[in-house]
């Protein structure tokens, strides 16, 4: 066998491996993104009621960082789904 | 009839009370305790006698090992083979705790916020510790301004990675205690329905729920091992971010 057909097969099952390894199912993707989503809107709401609190202003901190968390929260998701594409 | 909610209540077995703290030893201790002992017993049972050609026991604890050390150097590298005690601890905790949670009459302590979160709270703390240690605190900082961005874009990018960051916890633990409460409730519903319509309709209409009841056991179990393997792969990932900072 040439030295040139090795490499190609070897390339070929790498790359068989690299997607079996990356194949996911549906399920915990799903759970992922969606508990991503909701986590990062928690954090966001909590650190703002936190500072309100702390400085009391009440819902001024509130509502920036509940808009920060919505933000972050779609951002996460944009990168999981963009991940996706490149598998 | 019970709710559906009545198996995840919390009872005393010894009261205890140390400085107006109430310590008890509850049925979710108990259930904790006996997943040490079950995890105790498993591993010992398996290395108890070494042999080349290895029984059956032995090739279980074996190949737990093999799956997490090879789960570590796929998502670490060789820097992650440190934290192998902490990961493998990790994965055989959860798992076990799922698992004896699918007995009858027993209690799943992974189906509790409280505890899932204390757990997933300190993994975040030491992995930042970690990052900290390793790289220094201007390092550590510098990991939340993602480079090649232009510098008008970092005052909104900033605070989405710290709120980011500040999630991990959070989403690590409520996918776990998610999936644990949501099948267990799901599981005892579907048990009254085949308790309540079988009384009804002399047995015949409790013969689709129970089918349903069956496969749906057999469900809970795969997420009880999927929820352990997301914990402990989660946890490398969040270790692997500490230790090669980019």
């Amino acid at each position: 066998m040439s030295d040139k057909c090795r490499k190609k097969i070897n390339k070929k099952i790498k790359t068989i491996k690299a997607s079996q390894r990356e194949n996911k199912s549906g399920y915990s993707l799903g759970i992922k993104i969606s508990i991503d989503l909701v986590a990062a809107i928690i954090t966001g709401s909590i650190i703002g009621l936190g500072l309100d609190k702390f400085f009391s202003t009440k819902p001024i901190f509130f509502l920036i960082f509940l808009v920060l968390g919505i933000i972050t929260g779609f951002y996460s998701l944009y990168k999981s789904v963009k991940n996706l594409n490149q598998m | 009839m019970a709710s559906p909610l009545a198996q995840f209540e919390i009872k005393k077995i010894i009261e205890l009370d140390l400085y107006g703290y109430d310590i008890s030893f509850t049925n979710s201790s108990l259930a904790m305790t006996f997943t040490v002992i079950a995890i105790s017993l498993f591993l010992y049972l398996g290395i108890k006698n070494l042999n080349i050609i290895p029984s059956k026991s032995q090739t279980l604890v074996e190949s737990t090992f093999e799956f997490i050390s090879s789960m570590i150097n796929d998502n670490i590298g060789k820097e992650g083979m440190k934290y192998f005690s902490f990961i493998f601890t990790l994965f055989l905790f959860i798992l076990i705790g799922n698992l004896l949670g699918m007995l009858p009459f027993s209690f799943t302590w992974t189906s509790h916020i409280i505890v899932t979160f204390s757990i997933a709270f300190f993994i975040f703390l030491a992995v930042t510790f970690i990052a900290i240690y390793r790289h220094g605190l201007l390092k550590f900082i510098q990991f939340f301004a993602p480079s090649g961005v232009p510098k008008p874009m970092l005052i909104l990018l900033v605070p989405i990675e710290i709120i980011s960051y500040l999630s991990r916890p959070i989403s690590l633990s409520v996918r776990l205690f998610a999936n644990m409460m949501a099948g267990h409730t799901l599981l005892k519903v579907i048990g009254s329905f085949v308790f309540v319509l079988g009384a009804n309709s002399f047995i015949i209409g409790g013969i689709l729920p129970l089918a349903f009841l069956i496969a749906l056991t057999g469900l809970e179990i795969v997420i009880a091992f999927l929820q352990a393997y997301v914990f402990a792969i989660l946890t490398c990932l969040y270790i692997n971010d500490a230790i090669h900072l980019h």
